[in-house]
């Protein structure tokens, strides 16, 4: 038991600053190569994939910004949550972002970034109109299919109208970002999303620079989400 | 009662008392420091497989002074109509259960651990924001750990002292468990290390050994429990051996020109001994003036003996205890 306690202060030593290390060295293996491969699922606006164009959205930019201070690109894999997840378990690739939240179901599969950002769903109502806190008979638009319109129906006393493309003028329940666009004041919290990235359970080093890469740049995040979320 | 017989309301010989009242404090200190330093490591719990087994470990900490302290309650609460032998039984009870509550975690832990060393399962540890720093959670885990390991060998220490003073079987475990934590300590250490090192078995590893330790210890207490509630002949406070304290009774009692064989039967009922005398007298003048001397000659050997009853009888069907047994 000394010898081991002995022997393990030693390797720390020996070691110096460089804990945590990674399991499979994958941060060694992003600077040798010069590429850090990043699994992306559209996630708008966190993650933009357009026929066509290079991929963008917040994370895609903050990503893009991160792979840099380890002197790499980017190389992007297009895919499902659960085909990233799956590679990400594999090792075949590095890091992963589609817009994940602190609350996903992947949390015991790979190993989740502290939240970098805070968004929130809200019900926006037009600048200087008054209205009801419980919007009771408020006509509310969301966009069709997104979680928006079970929100507010659940939340609120609203009436939702799902609609297929969201225009300033009249209350609307949407993501944060949106608000400034559709010239909205939130009026009504419907849920908080606390935004992560995901790498290999284990690659702890990469985990922690990730981690420290996001963390000092909240304000940064914030304004890529206003900015890539623009119609 | 049948023949002779006697019980007192249990008290402590006086020059126990203090270092009862000193052995009380001690467990309460235990308790809040226990506590402080289950919230410490649950808070910094991660995912580190070393350090869940580290804190149900500590969790483990808090039974035997628990157990000791609500003991010391139920002594002082005598028989009634209800209750006729006291309720000496009610903590043996509790104890009983919270001791296969934690055998049942430790497998737990074990299993759980086993089959994240299968699976190939990587801990990880990420930053901590502290101080307007992102800390690496693994540092402050080591410190949560060093809290949780090195004060209690020192509250170990004081109260074996206090354990071998005192007789007490409870204090002298929880002694015992407090002395031995620096080696769960130590495990969670290494494997946290581990960690930082990217040695991902060491975790599981650290925690495989943190749960055989809990596994024994939980089935120590299990089967403690279980012999105290089937009556098991008492042994000493540390399990070294039978408590001699019933060959000595014989002895008294034999050493009485009356008396022609004497066997004793003890249980033990909280911190204290009863039982009954079987006694095969001579001849019978006087015999139950007789027996009450016996009573009161074998309860002034030692405190611990508490509830007598002193039986006339024919013959003797008692087995003896082996040396070995137990």
């Amino acid at each position: 038991m000394k010898a081991l306690a002995a022997l393990a202060l030693a390797a720390l030593v020996l070691t110096g600053c460089r804990i945590p290390q990674d399991t499979d060295g994958t941060t060694d293996r992003i600077r040798r190569d010069g590429v850090l491969r990043a699994g992306i699922s559209e996630s708008d606006p966190f993650v933009v994939l357009e026929p066509g164009k290079p991929p963008a959205g917040a994370e895609v930019r903050l990503l893009e910004r991160f792979a840099r201070t380890l002197g790499a690109r980017v190389e992007w894999i297009e895919g499902s949550e659960e085909e990233h997840v799956d590679a990400l378990r594999e090792g075949s690739i590095d890091v992963m972002a589609a817009g994940l939240t602190s609350k996903s179901r992947w949390k015991k599969e790979v190993a989740f970034t502290r939240p970098y950002l805070t968004t929130e769903t809200v019900v926006g109502v037009p600048v200087g109109a008054s209205y009801p806190t419980d919007l009771a008979n408020v006509r509310v638009s969301a966009e069709e299919g997104n979680e928006a319109v079970g929100l507010a129906e659940r939340k609120t006393n609203a009436l939702v109208a799902p609609v297929d493309e969201l225009k300033p003028g009249g209350p609307a329940a949407v993501g944060d970002w949106l608000l400034g666009d559709l010239r909205l004041m939130p009026l009504t919290v419907l849920k908080k999303d606390k935004h992560v990235m995901a790498v290999k359970n284990g690659e702890n080093e990469l985990l922690v620079r990730l981690e420290r890469f996001l963390l000092n740049r909240e304000g940064e995040a914030r304004r890529l989400v206003d900015e890539e979320g623009k119609p | 009662m049948s023949g002779g017989g006697a019980s007192r309301t249990f008290e402590l010989p006086e020059q126990l008392q203090p270092v009862m009242k000193q052995a009380k404090r001690l467990e309460w200190l235990t308790l809040v420091y226990m506590l402080s330093a289950v919230i410490f490591v649950g808070l910094t719990l991660g995912q580190s497989q070393a350090m869940k087994a580290a804190w149900i470990d500590d969790l483990l900490g808090f039974l035997p002074p628990a157990a000791f302290l609500i003991a010391s309650r139920f002594r002082e609460r005598t028989a009634n109509g209800k209750f006729p032998w006291g309720q000496h039984r009610a903590v043996s009870i509790a104890y009983l259960a919270a001791a296969v509550a934690l055998l049942f975690m430790g497998l737990y832990v074990f299993l759980d651990s086993a089959i994240k060393l299968v699976y190939l399962e990587h801990a990880p540890i990420g930053v901590i924001p502290l101080f307007g720093h992102e800390v690496w959670l693994g540092w402050i885990m080591l410190v949560a750990l060093a809290w949780s390991g090195v004060p209690p060998v020192f509250l170990g220490i004081r109260k074996r002292k206090l354990a071998d003073q005192l007789h007490d079987k409870v204090l002298y475990a929880d002694a015992e468990m407090n002395r031995a934590d620096w080696m769960t300590v130590a495990a969670a250490m290494l494997g946290v290390i581990g960690i930082g090192l990217g040695l991902w078995w060491a975790d599981s590893v650290a925690a495989l050994f943190i749960a055989q330790d809990i596994i024994r210890d939980g089935w120590r207490n299990v089967r403690a429990a279980t012999h105290d509630l089937m009556d098991a002949r008492p042994r000493r406070h540390d399990n070294s051996e039978y408590h001699p304290i019933a060959e000595e009774m014989e002895r008294e009692a034999e050493s009485l020109p009356w008396v022609r064989e004497a066997v004793v039967r003890l249980r033990e009922e909280g911190h204290v001994f009863a039982g009954e005398v079987q006694v095969i007298p001579e001849d019978e003048t006087e015999l139950v003036e007789r027996l009450d001397e016996v009573a009161d000659r074998l309860l002034g050997l030692d405190w611990k003996v508490h509830d007598l009853v002193i039986v006339p009888v024919t013959e003797i069907d008692v087995p003896e205890p082996s040396e070995a047994g137990d």
